[in-house]
């Protein structure tokens, strides 16, 4: 998904000369083709997300479209503040980028994984928040944060799955992956491709979610089991969201399940794969805590 | 003269508002006064001219100081100054920009101004545009990371078109910078830094201009030495005074100094 957005910020770049893209001294190797051949469009800010978050403002003041590049929680939760007063307040044209979503960087350790980002940026005022699933959604979601004015945030996977769609889906709608019967699986972000596994399995929906904020709700049947998934905490994140918005349109359900990070850290490390299965994130996880909520 | 109308307008809206602040207001009156009136290019009538100097008032709790100013230099109405502070209103304690001609940037939490700044010097930097960013910190927020990390990118992109000042009052929320996190040496700070550093008594108008003058091809620092509540004999250089309201005796008292 990182490269995926790249190369697609790369062509946005090329069309218009206010997009500067300012990375927190990360990305090896990644920049490369965008600093050769937009090197005045391209700023390294040095190890300071503070200060990124804030100069992006600046600059942005000045009608500049900075796109802000790190990792984990870098350029999230170690800017939170910035993030709320200086670009959301003044409702700036700053674009914050996170690759490494959930347990992207698992072996790392809990410092590096990104598991309370949603609940701490899906609150801020005037921020769009992207959380796509696939290549495809990455670079449609790169194209509608370009494309809208104002504040976003965008939370990608350093891989994640390869999604050959063509589908003309516009900024904030979610999108049904699968149609199946009684269950739907409600979910966001790379962990996408264990629900549909899951589902396949099941015979369930799923609906994709690549922006999280504004949330739009597609239609549910009353009598089915709702499902959310998300490789984050179930505290305040994408399953809350879905929650809320339920509450506040009146839309009623039978069953709900939340799955997710149950709000503590890891206290081990691992590749991606396999903490998504000691958290009970992948897809024989998924089926069994589905099949035991069914009973 | 303009510190003067600046001061006594901090008073009367600290007092009508009932709100704190007011030390750190008198002590930065000379450096927003010749900043508006003798060094910035700005045009009232046309808040947001593209050609204009930028200015960033990091310290937002001296708010009152800087939407006096504003009015004073015909922004708007000085009629608007009573309604700071009140219910309803958009005149908060703490800068802000929403609906009040000539704020650039709301602030209020510390440490935020020098960066936003220097992405502004930068901007104006690459699109080669010959205007300058001001931003006025004060010397407690000096203990924020966030402003030394944006010190270091300031100089390595030797943003000549920054100045910093620090209104170098010597007290923090909580007692004399000195006994809270001390500072000193503060001026070899900013030199080890990479910026060109003056020093100025903050309450010399032509001290002030003589440093805002000078040319440099570094970002500049202007390090102005300031006395806390300057102007109001029971107020001076005491930390009471960074959160009392004058009323009665005192606002008279105070009124009375000010008005000399």
């Amino acid at each position: 998904m990182r490269d995926a957005f790249i190369a697609q910020l790369l062509i946005e770049a090329k069309e218009d000369p206010s997009i500067i893209l300012i990375t927190g001294d990360l990305g090896f190797k990644v920049f490369d083709e965008f600093r050769e051949t937009l090197p005045n469009q391209f700023l390294n800010a040095g190890i300071a997300e503070q200060n990124m978050i804030g100069l992006a403002s600046g600059l942005a003041f000045e009608g500049w479209k900075p796109v802000v590049y790190s990792i984990a929680n870098f350029p999230s939760l170690r800017a939170l503040e910035q993030i709320r007063n200086d670009v959301c307040y003044h409702n700036l044209n700053v674009k914050i980028v996170s690759v490494g979503a959930g347990f992207s960087y698992g072996q790392l350790g809990a410092s590096h994984h990104a598991t309370e980002d949603i609940s701490a940026l899906r609150v801020m005022p005037n921020l769009n928040v992207f959380s796509p699933g696939s290549t495809f959604e990455s670079i449609k979601c790169t194209r509608f944060m370009i494309e809208q004015n104002g504040p976003a945030y965008l939370r990608i996977d350093r891989g994640g799955s390869k999604d050959d769609s063509n589908e003309d889906f516009k900024f904030g709608n979610s999108r049904t992956l699968r149609k199946g019967k009684e269950i739907t699986f409600f979910t966001t972000g790379g962990i996408v491709s264990e629900v549909l596994m899951a589902a396949s399995e099941l015979d369930a929906s799923v609906v994709s979610f690549p922006t999280i904020s504004p949330l739009a709700l597609p239609k549910i049947n009353e009598n089915e089991l709702i499902v959310t998934v998300e490789e984050h905490s179930i505290k305040g994140g994408f399953g809350s969201a879905i929650l809320e918005a339920f509450n506040d349109s009146g839309i009623r359900y039978k069953r709900f399940l939340r799955i997710g990070v149950p709000g503590v850290f890891s206290e081990v490390v691992g590749d991606q794969d396999y903490l998504r299965t000691l958290f009970k994130l992948d897809s024989n996880s998924i089926i069994e805590r589905v099949r035991e909520a069914l009973i | 003269m303009l510190a003067k109308r600046v001061r006594i307008h901090a008073l009367n809206m600290t007092s009508n508002g009932g709100s704190a602040h007011l030390g750190s207001c008198l002590s930065c009156a000379e450096i927003l006064s010749v900043l508006y009136r003798d060094v910035m290019r700005i045009n009232p009538k046309d808040p947001t001219w593209k050609e204009r100097d930028l200015f960033v008032m990091s310290k937002g709790h001296a708010g009152a100081a800087l939407y006096a100013t504003l009015a004073e230099c015909g922004f708007f109405s000085v009629d608007e100054l009573q309604n700071h502070y009140q219910n309803g209103s958009i005149f908060s304690g703490h800068v802000s920009h929403k609906g009040i001609p000539g704020v650039e940037v709301s602030t209020g939490s510390l440490g935020h101004g020098l960066s936003i700044a220097t992405g502004m010097a930068l901007s104006i930097s690459k699109k080669n545009e010959n205007r300058k960013v001001y931003c006025l910190l004060s010397d407690g927020e000096c203990d924020e990371g966030m402003t030394w990390e944006a010190a270091l990118f300031a100089a390595h992109h030797k943003l000549s078109n920054l100045c910093a000042i620090i209104d170098y009052n010597k007290i923090q929320s909580l007692g004399d910078v000195k006994d809270v996190i001390n500072l000193e040496p503060f001026l070899d700070k900013w030199l080890a830094f990479g910026f060109d550093v003056l020093e100025v008594d903050g309450h010399s108008e032509s001290e002030l201009l003589d440093a805002f003058n000078k040319k440099s091809s570094k970002p500049k620092c202007i390090i102005a030495h300031t006395i806390k509540g300057k102007g109001v004999s029971f107020m001076e250089g005491k930390l009471l005074w960074h959160y009392r309201t004058a009323r009665g005796e005192e606002y008279e008292a105070a009124l009375k100094e000010l008005s000399k």
